[in-house]
């Protein structure tokens, strides 16, 4: 049971490493997009089909809670927006229940070039053959010198570098298989962006309402305790950060982790509970993210006298 | 000691440890919720947003001490 904080890659496109996570996110994106345009031809004021129904009771939802938190006027501007995290972040967050995410595998592309005598191909045979190559790499140690030669080819420390390979007492092991999707909120990398873009956003929209006032909340020397809470102000926007970040991430990966020791110790019906729970939890932590970027979002832009 | 001993000890010990506040925490905040919500029937839905908001905050740090709990042991 091989667990990986990191995404894997997959490919490289242009000077980027295309992992996983990218893909899965890619492709969300362009489900979403494309159903959002194909949808929009199709909105009936008469007689609405039963899927618009259902979207417009999210959304009235949601907007009702937004503007019970930041007041009508408000929530109109700003709800749009921060609706798009909710909806990205709720569909991520149950990518990783879809049953493509566990089984669909592929080796380390690193591995293969460094140890073309191994001729297995990519797809479900990952793991057969990864134990057979383990064997294989068992006995390796006796050709020690064939090792040290392999320890400087360049392809293999592309294999160590890339994380694809491990160097230990029996020679260069392979890393499992690794899965094709993954969900990308269950990646630091796709968490942070997310958190980053919110970030952002925050300040953007407090200098575009506030222009040069913005800066009075960090920085006012008027008396010391208020720039003491200018600093305080300051520290907190990098604990928004972290706090956005780590979250999401702690939440859905640690549900991965806890659906993949559930179905290794268990089987069958034992783990439809751990699916509900993490279909919970997933709305949930969308919900929280929603909420508190908006509070953040109207706190930035509300100026010191109210 | 082994590392690998030692890694899952101090895996338990982190998360153990650190899901003692935020469950207090957790209670804490949803007693006096139902407190208020016992007080003030009508106001439930703005309580019960509240609550969700304060208890996503206290979660998070837990959720901190599980992420440094499974760096220690996989990575």
């Amino acid at each position: 049971m091989e667990i990986s904080l990191a995404a894997e890659k997959l490919f490289d496109f242009q000077g980027i490493e295309v992992t996983n996570s990218l893909l899965s996110g890619v492709i969300i994106v362009a489900l979403v997009s494309l159903f959002a345009v194909i949808f929009s031809f199709r909105i009936k004021m008469e007689s609405p089909s039963s899927l618009q129904l259902f979207l417009e009771m999210i959304i009235d939802g949601l907007k009702g809670v937004s503007i019970d938190i930041i007041g009508k006027k408000r929530a109109q501007r700003l709800f749009s927006f921060v609706f798009t995290f909710f909806v990205f972040i709720v569909l991520s967050n149950w990518f990783g229940l879809l049953p493509i995410v566990g089984p669909i595998v592929r080796d380390h592309p690193h591995y293969e070039e460094s140890h073309e005598e191994i001729g297995y191909e990519e797809g479900g045979h990952g793991e057969e053959y990864g134990d057979s190559a383990k064997d294989e790499h068992g006995e390796g140690s006796e050709e020690n010198h064939a090792d040290e030669e392999h320890a400087e080819d360049p392809t293999v420390m592309n294999c160590i570098a890339d994380r694809d390979c491990i160097l230990s007492v029996n020679g260069i092991e392979k890393k499992e298989a690794f899965p094709v999707f993954r969900a990308p909120t269950s990646d630091v990398s796709g968490t942070l962006a997310l958190s980053l873009v919110g970030v952002f956003s925050i300040h953007y929209l407090g200098f575009t309402v506030l222009r040069g006032g913005y800066l009075k909340k960090f920085f006012n020397f008027s008396d010391p305790i208020a720039a003491f809470v200018g600093i305080l102000e300051l520290i907190s926007e990098i604990g928004k950060l972290v706090s956005f970040t780590f979250r999401l991430f702690g939440n859905i990966f640690a549900g991965e982790v806890l659906l993949l020791v559930i179905t290794s110790i268990s089987f069958g019906l034992a783990t439809i509970p751990f699916l509900l729970l993490e279909v919970f939890v997933g709305f949930i932590q969308a919900f929280v993210f929603f909420m508190l970027l908006l509070v953040f979002i109207s706190l930035a832009v509300q100026s010191h006298d109210h | 000691m082994e590392v690998e001993a030692a890694k899952s000890i101090a895996m338990a010990i982190a998360i153990a440890v650190g899901a003692i506040g935020p469950g207090i925490g957790i209670g804490m905040l949803g007693s006096s919720a139902l407190q208020a919500i016992g007080r003030n029937p009508e106001a439930e839905g703005k309580i019960r947003t509240s609550m969700i908001l304060a208890i996503a905050f206290a979660e998070a740090i837990a959720i901190y001490a599980l992420v440094v709990a499974l760096i220690i042991k996989f990575v």
